[in-house]
Parts: structure tokens; sequence; C-alpha cells
């Protein structure tokens, strides 16, 4: 009696032992709060609203999806100076009429794009966040899948050259650099496979200045810091990740031996 | 020939009074040298931030030096209107900061 009850003991915990090992991913999935999905159309959509209203104008739509098919993030968050948190540049119409931000040559000045002056004004002083869903409908057609985010595939569009976004307008990167490396992060719960970092489809978009020093500034404060929690909350890999980027409750881009989608 | 010599005279004149202090302190030549010393500044700021992408593979001496051309054209940038200051001085930092960064990286390797 007593061996068939250790038996019975040990097979109970190998079961349970087992459906632990092939639900943890999943319970990983479900553990972290992830923000509800936006409709595709709407993913990175902005709506900026730092001096508008208070100057008597509906807020900015802004389009991340129509504006990465023209240029890389880098054209606007290094060469432009957007900072990446939605508020936090000093966008004016001065600044605009200036030439610099949205205003700047190749962009809304009135030649390559439509300018500030009437009637472009609604055009973005909308203070409609899905602006431009129709448009968006017949772009995503014709670019590659992905299931979560905008539900196009970016980096597979970029590759297929089913879009050619200008990767500078004034400063000129001094050369492409072949990124081989991959960065190999361990997760912190066990039985969820590793986060692999690659350089390479990063700096097609971005420059090195955009992440460097200020996101990740790994050779001083390592990378012991970069947990889910923090990245939910917007740092590290969340500053692009949560918002404009493929979001972050798609977990096999990161965690490519991850059983989850 | 009194033509001839009139036309040298006129030509003579127009060189002398182009080379005056009259245009040198007239606003057309102060908006003139803004532009030139704008372009200037404006090629040095392109060519030090054009090399971030490739900051991993400079030596340090380059790293150096480009971090001391920051240092002088910070000085410059000061000097332009505000809107233009603030927004090249955000840019230039970010530029700068990476090449501390990878400095810094390669001294601790």
């Amino acid at each position: 009696m007593p061996y068939k009850a250790g038996w019975l003991i040990v097979s109970l915990f190998v079961a349970v032992s087992l459906f632990l090992f092939a639900s943890q991913a999943t319970q990983a999935g479900e553990f972290w709060a992830f923000p509800p999905d936006a409709p595709a159309p709407e993913y990175g959509n902005l709506l900026m609203n730092r001096t508008s209203e208070k100057n008597g104008q509906k807020p900015v739509i802004f389009s991340h999806w129509l504006h990465r098919t023209k240029f890389t993030c880098r054209v606007c968050h290094f060469e432009l100076e957007f900072n990446m948190k939605i508020n936090t540049t000093e966008i004016t119409e001065k600044t605009n009429q200036a030439g610099l931000h949205c205003g700047a040559a190749s962009c809304h000045d009135g030649k390559a794009s439509f300018g500030h002056q009437e009637p472009h004004c609604k055009k973005c002083h909308s203070g409609n966040k899905t602006d431009g869903s129709e448009k968006f409908n017949e772009h995503a057609s014709r670019l590659p899948k992905s299931p979560f985010g905008n539900h196009i595939d970016w980096g597979e569009a970029l590759k297929k050259g089913l879009i050619s976004p200008v990767h500078y307008i004034s400063i000129k990167p001094s050369e492409d650099i072949e990124f081989k490396e991959q960065l190999v992060l361990d997760a912190g719960w066990t039985n969820i496979p590793p986060a692999v970092f690659p350089h390479k489809p990063h700096v097609q978009w971005l420059d090195c200045n955009n992440c460097h020093p200020d996101i990740f500034n790994i050779k001083k404060k390592t990378t012991k810091h970069f947990e889910m929690i923090r990245i939910l909350n917007g740092e590290f890999c969340g500053v692009c990740h949560m918002s404009v980027a493929f979001p972050m409750n798609n977990c096999k881009p990161c965690h490519p031996g991850i059983k989850r989608k | 020939m009194m033509k001839r010599t009139s036309g040298i005279l006129v030509l003579m004149m127009l060189a002398a009074f182009s080379q005056s202090s009259f245009f040198a302190d007239s606003p057309v030549s102060s908006l003139v040298v803004q532009e030139v010393h704008a372009q200037e500044w404006k090629d040095e700021f392109d060519d030090i931030c054009g090399k971030t992408t490739n900051a991993t593979n400079l030596s340090r001496e380059e790293l150096k030096a480009l971090i001391d051309r920051c240092d002088k054209l910070r000085v410059t940038i000061n000097q332009l209107e505000e809107t233009q200051k603030k927004v090249y001085l955000k840019r230039l930092s970010l530029c700068q900061d990476l090449f501390s960064y990878v400095l810094q990286s390669k001294e601790k390797d």
C-alpha cells in the first residue's frame, strides 16, 4: 500500500510539473497587464495637444503608420527633434513656419507636402484620432500581415521593398553598418525562453542616438533592469513597443522560442 | 577713346563701391554674412551628427575629437535665436551623448 501511494504521489507531481511547464508561456502572457488592442488603423495614432486647445485649435492628429511609409523613425526622432514622449516637444506654429518640426523642408513645407496655411489647417488640427482609417485600409491591404498593432509587419514590408521610407533629409548617416550581433537576455520566468535583441532591424529605422545612451545605457547600468513590468510602464523597449512598434502582447518576435503568439 | 576710359572708370568705381563699408554695414550685407555663418554651423552640425551611425567603428581619438567639436559648436548654437537654439541644442546633445557613451564603453572594455 505505501508503495502504491508513493507512485501515485510521484505521478501526480510529474503531471502537475508537466502541466505547469506547458502552460507557463500562456500564464506569462496572461499575467501581464497588456493594454487593450487599439483598432488597427488607430494603433500609433496620436492626438497632440500641448498648446492647441489653449490657442483655440483642435488637437493635432498624427498617424505613425502613414508617416513611417515615407520616413524612417530616425528622420523625425533625430533630425527633426521630436521627442519620443507625446507633448514634450515644443512644436508651435512658429517653429513649423520657420521650417522646423513638421514644417521642415521635404515635409510639410508646401512643396513636398501640404504646408501650414489655409485650407490645410484642419487636415492636422482635426481632433479626431480615427482620421485616415479608410486610407489605412487601402495601404494595409497590400502590406504583409501581423497579428497585433497595426496588423502590418513593417519589418517585412521594408525588407520586401513594399515601402521605401527616406532615412535622412539633411544629416546623412556616414555609412551603413552591419550589426550582426544579437543580444540574448534571459527571461525572469522559469521556462520562458530568452529575449533576443537584433540590432539590424532596429538600425534600419533608427539612429544609434535614438536609443543610446538615454534609453539603453547598457555599459553603465547593465541589462539587469530590463524587466517586463518596467517595459510595460513605457521604459526601455516599451518606449516604442507599447505605442508604435509591434506591441508586447506579440511575444514571439522578442521571445522567439515561446509557444504563444 | 573717351567712351572706353569712362567705361573703365565706371567699372573701377563700382568695384571700389562694392568693397567699401557702405555695403558692409548695410542690413543686406549683414544678412548675407549671417546666411554664410548659418551655413557654416549647419554644415558642421550635419557633419558631426552624420557620424553617429558609425560611432562604434571610430577610435577613441576620433570620438574625443568629435566631442570637442560638439562643445565648440554648442557655443555657436547658443547664439542663435531662441527656437533654433532649443531645437539644435537638443539634437547636438543626442549626438554628443552617443559619442561619450561609445567612448566610455571603449574605455571600459
